[in-house]
């Protein structure tokens, strides 16, 4: 893989886990699922969805995120 | 011209995902009709879901012909598990509540706890293989036994009541009774279930359905996968980000007011394992070696 596809997926496996851990206490933590949880779920996705775009448009705030994520994802030596 | 070609054709083979889906999950709900609801949404309606990924990911590896198009299989898998935890549930809570079905819905704590667990733990495996400089075939078996071990626990601990309920509702029938249309009508409407199932369903039918349904599914996915190519090339897009944007067609039943959270929570744990693994396995195999151009049974990741 080309180095910019192992930033790509190493951001995208942190991405996953983050959002998968966000959405499991969103689940586990309320007695009922109501209108809230629902809007909560959808910002987590348009937050998901912007950083994408502006990873794919080269923004720079989206980069030093990306960045942050990758970091958190372990790399063979 | 060319992206607005390729466009079409991408949501012309969603709409066909879409549509097989529905046979696919009304076959595999027939089948499974014996196991709770929390076991089937983890195993049977999980690989109906995750079969369109799953040829989407293989068939980009066969047919766009790089190692570098795995990326292409992350993102799909990716971009499903996200979209499936947070849209789908969503909305269906929404909708619920909208229409005044019920006021709240309430999910088991322990199916949110072991399943949410099993995902948690599969993500992580996940990055673990992938942190490597190479995969092997053994990373796609061992993706897939850890699913293997999950759903033995699954069956294990099935108990006959466990889920999802709503505070208000009842049931939703599965199969509403009315005037079947004819089977070129269904044909052209890409309603598999009437063209197999014309009486009464049966196991049968319901394998031709859904094997049936699994063809179409994967020749749409071929359409798919060029289209993203080339739209990829248009817009100067990485196809692992421009893959995550497509929405997973899902079968529609998923979006029925009594499965939501706990069956799609299942339906992402199976395809991180299964999916991945199997691409892992078929594609770092020997098998794989004389399609693929690769030199030895290892596929570089870096």
């Amino acid at each position: 893989m080309t180095s910019e596809t192992v930033a790509n997926v190493a951001e995208l496996q942190a991405s996953l886990v983050l959002l998968t851990v966000a959405a499991f206490l969103i689940y586990y933590f309320n007695a009922g699922l109501r209108k809230v949880h629902a809007y909560l779920l959808l910002g987590l996705y348009v937050v998901f969805i912007g950083f994408i775009f502006g990873k794919a448009y080269s923004f720079e705030w989206a980069i030093r995120l990306g960045e942050v994520l990758a970091s958190w994802v372990p790399t063979a030596a | 011209m060319v992206i607005l070609s390729a466009l079409f054709a991408i949501t012309l083979a969603m709409l066909i995902i879409w549509r097989s889906s529905d046979g696919f999950e009304v076959a595999s709900g027939y089948l499974g009709r014996n196991l709770t609801d929390g076991v089937r949404g983890a195993t049977i309606n999980a690989v109906g879901s995750s079969i369109p990924e799953l040829f989407t990911t293989l068939f980009s590896l066969m047919l766009l012909g790089e190692v570098d198009n795995f990326a292409f299989g992350i993102g799909t898998t990716a971009g499903s598990a996200i979209f499936n935890g947070m849209i789908i549930p969503a909305v269906v809570i929404i909708a619920v509540i909208g229409y005044g079905i019920a006021h709240k819905v309430k999910v088991s704590k322990k199916v949110i706890l072991r399943d949410g667990i099993g995902l948690i733990i599969a993500e992580l495996i996940l990055i673990y293989m992938v942190s490597g400089n190479h995969l092997t075939w053994m990373h796609g078996l061992g993706l897939m036994f850890t699913y293997v071990v999950y759903v033995a626990y699954m069956f294990s601990t099935m108990k006959t009541k466990e889920g999802v309920v709503l505070t208000t509702i009842e049931e939703v029938k599965e199969y509403p009774v009315g005037r079947k249309p004819t089977i070129v009508k269904s044909l052209l409407l890409l309603d598999f279930e009437h063209v197999f199932i014309r009486k009464q369903i049966n196991t049968l039918n319901a394998w031709m359905l859904l094997l049936f349904s699994m063809l179409v599914i994967g020749l749409a996915c071929i359409v798919l996968i060029h289209s993203c190519e080339l739209l990829s090339g248009e817009m100067g897009l990485p196809l692992i980000l421009l893959r995550l944007f497509w929405l997973q067609p899902q079968p529609v039943s998923q979006t029925r007011f009594y499965l939501t959270v706990m069956r799609l929570q299942g339906t992402m744990t199976m395809p991180l394992l299964t999916r991945l693994g199997a691409i892992f396995l078929i594609f770092a195999s020997p098998l794989a070696f004389h399609c693929l151009h690769l030199r030895s049974s290892m596929v570089p990741l870096a």
